[in-house]
C-alpha cells in the first residue's frame, strides 16, 4: 500500500517536472525551430510534435543527458525530417506574421522585407543537415564537438557542413553582398 | 599558409556574435588581398544574417500546454506508468550511469573512426537521398548509389556496404570539398533536383 503510494507520489513529480520542461523550454525549442524552418506556424507545429514526442518516448530517456538536451535533440531530429505543411509557408517569410511597427520608413521596410525572404529562401535551399549545422552553428553558437554529438556525426563532417552551407549562402545572398539589391 | 585553408578557417569560426582569428590568421588576412577579400565577404554576410531577428511574440506559444501535449500522446504513454519508470528510478541512477560512461568512454577506442565512412546507406522509402537528392523508387536509388561507387575510387574505398533504409549523408559527410562538389553535381544532374 505504501509502495503503491510512493509510486503515485513519484509520478506527480514527474508529471510535474515535464509539465515545468514544457513551459521552460518551448520558446528556445521553438526559436531553434523557427531558425531552420523559417515560418511561424510550422515552428509552432514542430514545437508541439517535439514534446508530444518526448511524452511519448519518456520510457527511452536514461538521463545521460539533461532533459533539455534530450529534447532538443528530439527537436532537432524532428527538423531535418520535416516537410512544410503548407505550399504557403514557402513563400512567406518569419517577418511576414509580426506586423510590428519599428519606426523604420515605408521603403526602409519593404527593403528589410525582401532581404528577410531572401535570407530565408536561402537557408531553405540548404540541403537539410547543412541547414541544421548552420543553425546549430551560427544562431545557436554550438561548438562542433556538440553539433556533431546532437546530429551523430563527426567534428569533421560538422565543419565540413558547415563550410558548404556559409560558400552557398554566400553565393546565393551574392546581391546583396555586393549591394546591388540593398 | 594556403589561401583556400585561410578562407575555410575564416568560414569556421563565424557565428552570429563573433569571428575571430589567431594571430597568424589575421596577419594572413591582413597581408593577402585576395583573403582580405573574402573575409570583408564574409562579414557583409554576417551583417545581412544579423538584420533578421527572431523573437518569440507575445501570446504566441501560450497553447503548446502539458495538458494539450498529454491530450495529443498515445494512450500508453498518459498517466502515472511512465513516469514511474523515468522520474523514480532512472534519475536516480543516472549520475552513476554518467560516471560509468564517462569511464567507458575514456577507455573505449576513437569512436568516430569506427564509424567514420563505413557505410554508404541510401533511403529511398521516403524519396529522400540526402542532401536534398530526391528519388521515385527504390530501383532509381540503387542505380544511383552503385554509379556513385563505381564512377569515384575514392568513394568506393569509403563505402563498405550497400544499405537501404538508412541515409546517403553518413558518406557524403566524409568527403572532401572537391569531391563533395563533383558528387553533388552529378546527384543533382541525375536526378533532376537539389
Amino acid at each position: 500500500m505504501n509502495e503503491m503510494k510512493n509510486e503515485d507520489s513519484e509520478a506527480k513529480t514527474g508529471e510535474k517536472a515535464f509539465e515545468k520542461a514544457v513551459i521552460d523550454y518551448r520558446e528556445r525549442i521553438y526559436l531553434m525551430l523557427l531558425k531552420y524552418v523559417r515560418n511561424r506556424e510550422d515552428a509552432k507545429d514542430l514545437t508541439q510534435e517535439t514534446f508530444i514526442k518526448a511524452y511519448n518516448s519518456l520510457g527511452s530517456f536514461r538521463g545521460e543527458s539533461g532533459l533539455y538536451t534530450w529534447i532538443y535533440r528530439i527537436a532537432v531530429n524532428l527538423a531535418i525530417n520535416y516537410r512544410t505543411r503548407s505550399k504557403t509557408s514557402l513563400f512567406r517569410s518569419i517577418d511576414d506574421s509580426q506586423g510590428i511597427y519599428n519606426g523604420n520608413s515605408p521603403s526602409d521596410n519593404l527593403m528589410q522585407s525582401e532581404l528577410s525572404s531572401g535570407i530565408d529562401n536561402s537557408v531553405r535551399k540548404l540541403p537539410e543537415r547543412q541547414r541544421m549545422v548552420f543553425v546549430l552553428r551560427y544562431y545557436e553558437e554550438k561548438p562542433y564537438s556538440e553539433i556533431a554529438e546532437i546530429l551523430g556525426t563527426t567534428e569533421g563532417a560538422a565543419k565540413a557542413n558547415y563550410h558548404h552551407a556559409i560558400r552557398k549562402l554566400k553565393s546565393d545572398l551574392g546581391d546583396y553582398l555586393r549591394g546591388d539589391s540593398l | 599558409m594556403k589561401c583556400e585553408d585561410v578562407q575555410k578557417r575564416i568560414d569556421l569560426e563565424l557565428t552570429g556574435s563573433s569571428l575571430d582569428f589567431d594571430s597568424a590568421l589575421k596577419s594572413h588576412i591582413e597581408s593577402c588581398e585576395k583573403c582580405g577579400l573574402y573575409y570583408k565577404e564574409v562579414i557583409r554576410l554576417k551583417g545581412i544574417l544579423s538584420s533578421q531577428s527572431f523573437e518569440v511574440l507575445p501570446g504566441e506559444l501560450d497553447d503548446i500546454t502539458f495538458e494539450k501535449i498529454i491530450h495529443s500522446a498515445k494512450p500508453e504513454s498518459r498517466g502515472a506508468g511512465v513516469f514511474e519508470s523515468i522520474f523514480s528510478l532512472r534519475w536516480v541512477w543516472a549520475p552513476a550511469a554518467a560516471v560509468a560512461i564517462i569511464i567507458l568512454f575514456l577507455v573505449s577506442p576513437d569512436i568516430n573512426n569506427l564509424e567514420n565512412g563505413k557505410s554508404l546507406s541510401v533511403q529511398s522509402d521516403s524519396t529522400y537521398l540526402g542532401n536534398g537528392i530526391f528519388v521515385e523508387s527504390d530501383e532509381e536509388a540503387s542505380a544511383l548509389a552503385v554509379s556513385l561507387i563505381s564512377d569515384n575510387a575514392e568513394i568506393e574505398l569509403l563505402a563498405d556496404e550497400l544499405i537501404f533504409g538508412s541515409e546517403i549523408d553518413d558518406l557524403i559527410e566524409t568527403l572532401t570539398d572537391d569531391e563533395f562538389e563533383i558528387l553533388y553535381e552529378r546527384l543533382g544532374n541525375t536526378n533532376g533536383s537539389s
